[in-house]
């Protein structure tokens, strides 16, 4: 059986002359939890935007299911099944939670839409006391809970993550951390791009490093972490020492 | 003197005077990127001043100074860069299309006012009697038009040698860079709003200064002779010669002018006399198309070449 | 005084009508139209071209001069207009969009009010039409107040779009997803909300309310071709005042602008008319930039 989500040889970038992305390659199976990491300008967001079709590819291609998703439009990919939380404006913070929720099952039915939005405040119950104020008055763990929540709405088989843990403080990192590590047991595969990177590889599947644009190393997160590149690049200097 | 050439000396005087307008909307958009949809308001309020301080004491007018031509022009000058200075102090720190539309109402108000304070503008009526510069030194009209087109010329020539050196100025590269990047312009330590309505008023002041020598010219100004139009014949002008290029815009302003005297003597001879008045609007609508068209074939080449890439916002 | 509030509601309503339109393409597809206006123009004499070709009578309906005829010549303007707007956003603002710098896409906009005012000049002439000639009898209201009933129905008319485009973008999913738009496109995107969809509907709303108010503007002055883009100022300026993207501040805003117009025109002499609402764009602009009232969303930026 194929992986869930495929990229092959994807190369593109905002212009054509100036393409970020040199070739990735790429895999995520139903139900897996997989890390990019990889240094500032690597293009790990840009991928993520490209496998959303905010990012033209110039060569290369995205398969979901088998299905060919290159430079797809990004408004269908909700009904894909993917999902897709931005690092910054990931939600709306002139609508209110309800609003916001309500938009993202744009896609369902009514009835199917009610439903899902009732089990997205029973799974993130922090949300339902601010249901009907503007989305701008929430923290930034509550921002995070929402935007995840209304990536979730869909129904997605796959969702990806930019930079979850970006402003947030570490124990509410952590939260977001194990919400994931949830989702992915339930069988929602997961990608999430991670500046954080031990704390990612903690509790994803597998990890992919990214270096200008390419891939550079691969594996299970367990191997990752051990392994002595990543570990004196990307781990830190507490990895450097004792190395 | 023959009929064709006295044609050509008023054609090119008339082009020689747009194309200094079309200078003055350079500076603001090709090399700052500011909108200025009232291009004609500015050119007015240069030939008004120019005609008030210039023109003959009359009872029923408040102006009519008899000032010698140069006071005149450098009036017309001051009055435009005064107008630009106070809408671009209302609208420079705000987005960049409530300057169009704030310049828009500019053009509008000033042709009101040109029309209606009769005490100032001679009303519909306009100011006439005029006088020309260094008129007594010619024994005909033929050799005062010709003088004229010279002097346009040479008046032309020092804006050019002006805006020539101040885009290769230290205050030019900012400009530029403003143009390009705001925020790295700002962290260079300069302020870009002020940039903005410095660019902003000198631009207004050499449209005055085109008014100035339109009144000079012809000696008697109406508010007929400032349309709304003019601003977008002007916009024409310096997008078909390409904005950011000084020698695009002369090209440009022959051109289309060309093209706009062309067709209405077309459309005039065509034309049933009944379907005159009508017809007209082919010329406008004409202008409209150059327009949009120059926008959808070069969308980029408008801006100027080097914010091809960051143009997108 | 009281007879100048009342003729000011009742253009105050015109203007709110092409207000509200305009507001909603500014905070949605977050662009300034300066075409918005020839729409109004265009609706005006689509709607003087269906009477004329089918020879209907403009009609009367109790002391309206709004029968059955302008009823139906409206009804096909407004399709008319709708599809006007949508030709020019397919022909010229959909392949700049994203492309280049907004501001030249309000430049192109520029070119298109050429285009479409001069071409109906071309078409119907210069001079003035009406729908009707027959003379409406004025209610009269207490000590001399006059009350053209065409007057008091625009106005009604305008309260009656302005609530229901109010309750369409709150609680509708289509008003939401507009909303949604307005704020972050991407993000709307993202949820899967179809950008061409919206497209459609902003411009089918605000074309619909452009021709709705041309209409009513034409009955009570005169069909010209220029007669939208004397409207253009007190238009922005009214959107302005309200906060762009929302309907019910456009709805004041146009009331504002032109109740202050009619009282400054007891004083200034009437050929300053047009410089009314200017001056109040400028005292807006320097004064409160983001509206009196709360844009409802970040607008055009």
């Amino acid at each position: 059986m194929s992986a869930l989500l495929e990229l092959t040889g994807v190369i593109g970038g905002y212009s054509p002359e100036l393409p970020i992305l040199h070739g990735i390659d790429m895999q995520v199976d139903a139900g897996e939890f997989v890390t990019i990491i990889g240094p500032n300008g690597a293009g790990k967001s840009t991928a993520m935007k490209a496998i959303a079709g905010l990012v033209r590819i110039t060569e290369g291609r995205v398969t979901l299911d088998g299905r060919d998703i290159t430079n797809h439009p990004t408004e269908e990919m909700a009904e894909a099944g993917m999902a897709f939380v931005p690092q910054t404006a990931n939600i709306f913070t002139t609508l209110t939670i309800d609003e916001n929720l309500k938009l993202g099952a744009h896609t369902l039915p009514r009835k199917q839409a009610a439903q899902r939005i009732a089990q997205a405040y029973e799974r993130f119950p922090d949300l339902v006391k601010f249901r009907d104020s503007a989305a701008r008055s929430l923290s930034g763990g509550q921002r995070q809970m929402l935007a995840v929540a209304r990536a979730l709405l869909c129904a997605p088989r796959l969702v990806m993550l930019d930079e979850p843990s970006a402003g947030l403080a570490p124990n509410i990192v952590q939260d977001v951390f194990v919400m994931l590590r949830r989702l992915a047991d339930d069988g929602v595969a997961v990608l999430m791009v991670e500046q954080n990177a031990k704390g990612a590889m903690a509790v994803s599947d597998r990890t992919y490093v990214l270096a200008e644009g390419e891939n550079r190393i691969s594996g299970t997160s367990q191997e990752m972490l051990n392994n002595p590149e990543v570990k004196a690049i990307y781990l830190g200097n507490a990895g450097r020492k004792s190395a | 003197m023959t009929g064709l050439l006295a044609y050509f000396v008023f054609f090119a005087t008339i082009a020689t005077i747009y194309a200094i307008i079309v200078m003055g909307l350079n500076i603001q958009w090709g090399f700052t990127g500011l909108f200025n949809a009232g291009v004609v308001g500015f050119y007015a309020i240069g030939a008004y001043a120019c005609a008030i301080l210039t023109g003959p004491a009359r009872d029923t007018l408040i102006g009519g100074f008899g000032m010698p031509f140069l006071v005149g022009l450098a009036g017309a000058a001051l009055a435009a860069a005064l107008a630009g200075l106070v809408v671009a102090l209302i609208t420079l720190r705000l987005s960049e299309e409530y300057l169009a539309i704030a310049t828009f109402g500019i053009g509008l108000t000033v042709q009101l006012v040109a029309l209606n304070a009769a005490g100032l503008t001679g009303g519909a009526n306009g100011l006439y009697g005029l006088p020309r510069p260094f008129w007594s030194l010619f024994d005909s009209v033929q050799a005062f038009n010709l003088f004229y087109l010279v002097f346009v010329v040479v008046i032309g020539l020092l804006v050019w040698a002006l805006l020539a050196r101040l885009v290769r100025s230290p205050w030019g590269r900012l400009l530029r860079a403003i143009r390009e990047d705001d925020v790295a312009a700002r962290s260079l330590g300069k302020n870009p709003v002020s940039v903005r309505v410095q660019s902003f008023v000198i631009g207004s002041a050499i449209m005055g200064t085109a008014g100035a020598l339109y009144t000079g010219y012809v000696g008697f100004i109406s508010p007929i002779d400032f349309i709304p139009i003019l601003t977008f014949q002007i916009w024409a002008m310096l997008i078909v010669g390409g904005s950011g290029s000084l020698l695009g815009g002369v090209i440009g302003s022959f051109v289309i002018w060309l093209i706009w005297t062309g067709s209405g003597t077309l459309l005039s001879r065509l034309a049933p006399p009944d379907l005159q008045a009508q017809s007209s609007a082919v010329q406008v609508v004409l202008i409209g198309l150059i327009i949009v068209l120059t926008i959808l074939i070069r969308p980029r080449g408008l801006i100027g070449e080097k914010s091809a890439v960051s143009s997108k916002k | 005084m009281i007879q100048a509030i009342a003729d000011g509601l009742s253009t105050g309503a015109i203007i709110a009508l092409g207000a509200m339109g305009v507001t909603l393409v500014m905070g949605i597809l977050r662009f300034t139209n300066f075409a918005h206006a020839e729409y109004l123009t265009w609706g005006a004499y689509m709607a003087l071209a269906v009477l004329s070709v089918t020879g209907l009578d403009a009609g009367q309906t109790g002391p309206f001069r709004f029968g059955l005829g302008l009823v139906l010549a409206t009804v096909i303007a407004v399709v008319l207009t709708v599809a006007l707007a949508l030709a020019i956003d397919y022909l010229v603002f959909r392949r700049l969009r994203g492309r280049v710098n907004h501001i030249t896409l309000v430049f192109a906009s520029f070119g298109v009010a050429l285009i479409v005012r001069y071409s109906i000049h071309l078409i119907f002439g210069g001079a003035a039409h009406y729908y009707s000639n027959d003379l409406q009898i004025a209610w009269l209201i207490g000590d001399g107040l006059r009350v053209m009933p065409d007057q008091a129905l625009v106005f009604a008319l305008a309260l009656l779009v302005s609530v229901v485009l109010f309750l369409f973008l709150k609680y509708s999913a289509l008003g939401l997803a507009m909303r949604g738009v307005a704020e972050n496109p991407a993000l709307a995107a993202i949820n899967g909300v179809h950008f061409r969809k919206i497209l459609f509907w902003t411009w089918a709303i605000g074309g619909g309310l452009a021709a709705v108010s041309g209409v009513f503007y034409g009955m009570t002055v005169q069909i010209r071709p220029d007669m939208g883009f004397q409207l253009l100022l007190p238009i922005f300026a009214a959107a302005i005042l309200g906060g762009i993207g929302n309907v019910v501040g456009a709805l004041f805003g146009g009331f504002i602008v032109a109740l202050i117009e009619a009282i400054a025109l007891l004083w200034i002499p009437a050929g300053y008319k047009i410089a009314v609402p200017f001056v109040v764009l400028l005292l807006v602009l320097w004064l409160c930039p983001r509206g009196l009232f709360k844009g409802s969303s970040g607008g055009s930026k």
